[in-house]
């Protein structure tokens, strides 16, 4: 019970204060006018707020066309689709975030909306793989027993494979999750906002205290997002 | 019980037949055992009949009707289904992994519950026990036992059985087989088994089915095919020492009431007693019981020299290992030469003696059969 | 003494004796070293300076493309180069370490007062380009509305004169823009009106995202490229808000007590090197691909300052 406690509310929430702490401390302390411009509770709020939205929103995409989209090139009639599907995602997860971003504001221009596309492509991506992996990696035996038995195949389905290739399918939304906390950071070149305005307008003007503020706040939200879900899983995997 | 008729199989992209224009015909309560080298066909005959693979051309008939006209889903539900690689579901316990069909069946809760623990001991896993492990903390030996008691849980008539105990070290092997055949006599289903190995398929088998390339050679008895092969290639298969292959085909059981031998001594018997015994006794020793009639040892000519004690008791040594009645002359053959004596202590299942049988025993009875 | 000693010591004499003799050979008339920092704008300049110089029948040597600020400023100083165009703005900061001036004229004679009394350069006449922020609109919507001038944009938002595309008085903005002390924030405050809503973005995506009409208006450099290319037009900065960018050509003076017709022939081109000019020169250059010189040479001719 209190170890529960504790790997639910007790680290998350020294996560949360070392981020606090550390913007309480900048807010109030600013050494001059940029500073203190750009490090307001308002501004910080606000950009955490987008920072969320791009994740929350790209993510939930990302997570359903993935899974989904795994699912069906994992089905024996489009199965060889799927193994030129994997080569061509893993060809794809090469091309730097930022030039992903950069493509999509040539094509759809700026701002927001723009910005949770191209990272919820760029999400889908690890997803979509590991799904497909996932399903692909049961072993045979194990599915040619549950039709012997009797299994329709969508039971085979959500019975024997998706749970079986649920840790892989997790895996890959961890990667998402970390890679797109990442790539969200560089929404704010195409006017997407986010923790990225705090890095890049620190990183322009010089001043080390706003580009800190941006970046720990991002990191801790990867770690911390990786570390929930890496322990939701061990509660419902408890076969492995 | 199950016809075949006419059965072909075609693979798309392959002009050979894997399976090719095959009739066979298995009596309810028989097992039948398809055995072949790989690639004979006889894995895709007995997945065509739960049509896992759908037939190219013929027919296949269960108590007469046309499986091919039936729900696949509904036909394979009322077949156990056993594999060499067993199939275990990792992500269920053994209990889910054995109400696998009753929950495909919708049974009431309750009663999967009591099938599920009925089957477990019939296959001799301890419900409470196993029940809630996963197949990943069981031994190679436990893990066959579960497939079996997946494939009987919900009494099906018929059973297919691919190769189901391939996959573990001979010694288990012989003890699984014992096993079932004790548990295929009480149930008495009808099944059809898949074997490489002609040995298996002469203990395990009412018929044998001898497959080459897609055909049958030959379907006869045991005994037939090793008294009268159709061909070489049959004869091949089943070796030049068919004497010895003989000793498979008979239980231990069969031949212990015409073997006269000595009863064994109690434990508390005192010493002039077991020296009278020992020189009635062909083989220089005696087997010691306890009250009970359960097997505690052996007492030869010079353990009673050296004797420490005043009854058979106290000096009698322990033997490395025993045979059940249920299993063949040829396990008992095996332990003999295993354990380096001329004799083997025979017990049932409860460890209560029966009786000795001797390697003299065994060469009568291969030449009475021949 | 080893003699492959004696050998090194002989081959340095040699060298020393044969590079005494080439100096001792120079004609007599001295070289105008002309350089430049390595971006566009710059090589553009020096290429002006260097073709004008030599079709007046001064020699001259090009040492373009040197640098940074510090390193041009460097070899100017050291006697390297000759002269180098240099901003009044940069100069101010990083030489003098004076505080930023919004008055050009004032920018401009701070700073030559101070290089000609301490360091013996001349600032040349400057160019009316500013290369400094600047507030940008497209040009047929500054047309249509009749604005010219911040002042006049600052009119139009607060009078609530229907905006162009989006339909909202949107400012797209860089990250430097939006933080700094001289930025966004107090160019509202100074001019007295304030946008519907801003977006921060990279600086090289906000020509763009007014061009395409995602934004009303735009920040921006005032010789970029793309203000020639979008057909953009920046806003005079009539309350001089933004510190001053002019460019000027700086020259030792000792080389024009040799050259004194210098002056006479940078002077007028300086002047007429407008912000329209710098920037479709840039343009050229940035986007079309011709040389720097060639792209100098074409238009000293077209204005008629070489033959």
């Amino acid at each position: 019970m209190l170890r529960t406690l504790w790997v639910w509310i007790g680290i998350p929430l020294i996560m949360i204060g070392i981020a606090s702490a550390i913007v309480i401390y900048s807010v109030n302390n600013p050494p001059d006018t940029i500073v203190a411009r750009m490090l307001t509770y308002e501004r910080i709020f606000r950009v955490i707020r987008e920072h969320m939205g791009l994740l929350l929103v790209s993510m939930i995409g990302a997570t359903i066309v993935g899974v989904a989209g795994g699912i069906m090139l994992s089905r024996p009639s489009l199965y060889r689709i799927g193994r030129v599907m994997e080569t061509l995602v893993n060809i794809g997860q090469t091309v730097p975030s930022l030039a992903v971003l950069a493509l999509f504001y040539t094509i759809l221009g700026l701002g927001f909306r723009v910005a949770v596309f191209a990272l919820f492509l760029y999400s889908i991506l690890p997803i979509l793989r590991n799904t497909f992996a996932g399903i692909d990696g049961v072993e045979h035996s194990i599915i040619e027993a549950a039709r012997g038995m009797g299994m329709r195949p969508l039971r085979v389905l959500t019975k024997i494979e998706l749970p079986i290739a649920f840790p892989i399918i997790v895996a890959g939304l961890r990667t998402a999750i970390v890679i797109n906390v990442g790539a969200a950071t560089l929404a704010t070149f195409i006017g997407g906002g986010g923790l990225g305005d705090l890095i890049v307008t620190g990183l322009s003007v010089h001043r080390d205290m706003i580009i800190v503020n941006g970046a720990v706040i991002a990191a801790i939200t990867a770690i911390l997002l990786d570390y929930l879900i890496g322990k939701a899983e061990e509660r419902v995997v408890r076969w492995s | 019980m199950i016809k075949l008729e006419g059965l072909t199989k075609v693979f798309k992209g392959h002009n050979i037949p894997a399976v090719k224009d095959l009739n066979l015909e298995v009596n309810e309560g028989d097992v039948c055992v398809l055995v072949g080298p790989s690639g004979c066909g006889k894995t895709t005959t007995m997945k065509m009949i739960n049509r896992l693979y759908e037939p190219t051309g013929g027919k296949i008939y269960i108590r007469d009707e046309d499986v091919l006209q039936m729900d696949p889903i509904k036909l394979r539900l009322d077949i156990g289904y056993v594999i060499q690689e067993i199939g275990l579901f990792p992500h269920m316990t053994i209990y889910e992994n054995i109400a696998t069909v009753p929950n495909e069946k919708q049974w009431p809760k309750d009663q999967v519950k009591e099938k599920v623990d009925n089957v477990m001991s019939l296959v001799g896993l301890d419900p409470d026990v196993f029940k809630n492990r996963y197949p990943s903390a069981l031994s190679g030996g436990q893990r066959q036992r579960v497939g079996v008691a997946r494939a009987m849980v919900s009494d099906p008539s018929i059973m297919l059985m691919d190769e189901p105990f391939g996959a573990v070290d001979p010694i288990t092997r012989a003890r699984l087989q014992n096993e079932f055949l004790r548990i295929q006599e009480r149930m008495d289903k009808t099944i059809v088994f898949v074997t490489h190995d002609i040995d298996e398929a002469i203990k395990m088998s009412d018929t044998i089915a001898v497959m080459k390339e897609g055909q049958l050679v030959q379907h006869a008895t045991p005994s037939d095919l090793l008294s009268a092969p159709a061909d070489e290639f049959v004869s091949n298969l089943v070796g030049r020492n068919r004497s010895i292959k003989r000793l498979h085909l008979i239980r231990i059981s069969e031949i212990l009431e015409d073997v006269d031998r000595a009863p064994a001594i109690k434990d508390d018997t005192k010493e002039e007693e077991v020296k009278k015994r020992l020189d009635e006794s062909d083989l220089r020793t005696v087997i010691v019981v306890d009250r009970d009639n359960k097997l505690k040892g052996v007492v030869g000519v010079n353990d009673l020299k050296r004797k420490t004690g005043e009854v058979a008791g106290d000096y009698y040594q322990e033997v490395s290992d025993t045979v059940t009645d249920d299993a063949t002359l040829n396990d008992a053959l095996s332990v003999m030469l295993e354990i380096g004596e001329g004799y083997v202590a025979v017990v049932n299942e409860d460890e209560k003696y029966q009786g000795t049988i001797t390697l003299g025993d065994l060469l009568n009875v291969v030449r009475e059969e021949s | 003494m080893s003699i492959k000693r004696l050998l090194t010591l002989s081959l340095v004499l040699m060298l020393l004796v044969g590079s005494l003799f080439v100096m001792g050979c120079e004609p007599d008339e001295p070289t105008v070293t002309v350089g430049s920092k390595e971006f566009t704008e710059q090589l553009i300049l020096g290429q002006i300076a260097l073709v004008a110089l030599e079709d007046a029948g001064i020699p001259t040597e090009d040492e373009t493309n040197l640098g940074g600020t510090v390193i041009a400023r460097e070899a100017l100083e050291r006697g390297d180069i000759n002269m180098y165009w240099e901003y009044t703005g940069t100069a101010l900061v990083e030489f003098m370490a004076h505080e930023v001036i919004t008055d050009p004229e004032e920018a401009y004679a701070t700073i030559s007062e101070w290089d000609q009394a301490e360091n013996d350069l001349v600032w040349l006449e400057k160019t009316p380009f500013n290369n400094t922020y600047t507030v940008m609109m497209r040009q047929e919507d500054a047309d249509e509305m009749g604005i010219e001038t911040i002042s006049d944009l600052a009119e139009a938002i607060n009078e609530g004169v229907e905006a162009p595309e989006p339909g909202e008085w949107t400012f797209a903005t860089d990250h430097e823009y939006e933080a700094r002390d001289d930025g966004l924030e107090q160019l509202q405050v100074h001019y007295g009106f304030e946008f519907e809503s801003y977006e921060v973005m990279d600086l090289g995506i906000t020509y763009g995202a007014l061009n395409d009409g995602m934004h009303a208006t735009a920040m921006g450099f005032a010789t970029d490229a793309r203000i020639a290319e979008f057909n953009l037009v920046n806003l005079a900065d009539d309350q001089e808000f933004h510190p001053v960018y002019n460019c000027s050509p700086v020259v030792r003076q000792e080389i024009l007590d040799e050259y004194p017709e210098i002056p006479d022939i940078l002077n007028p081109i300086a002047a007429a090197l407008t912000p329209e000019v710098m920037s479709s020169l840039n343009m050229k250059v940035d986007l079309e691909e011709e040389l720097p010189r060639e792209a100098a040479e074409e238009w000293l001719r077209e204005e008629g300052f070489i033959e």
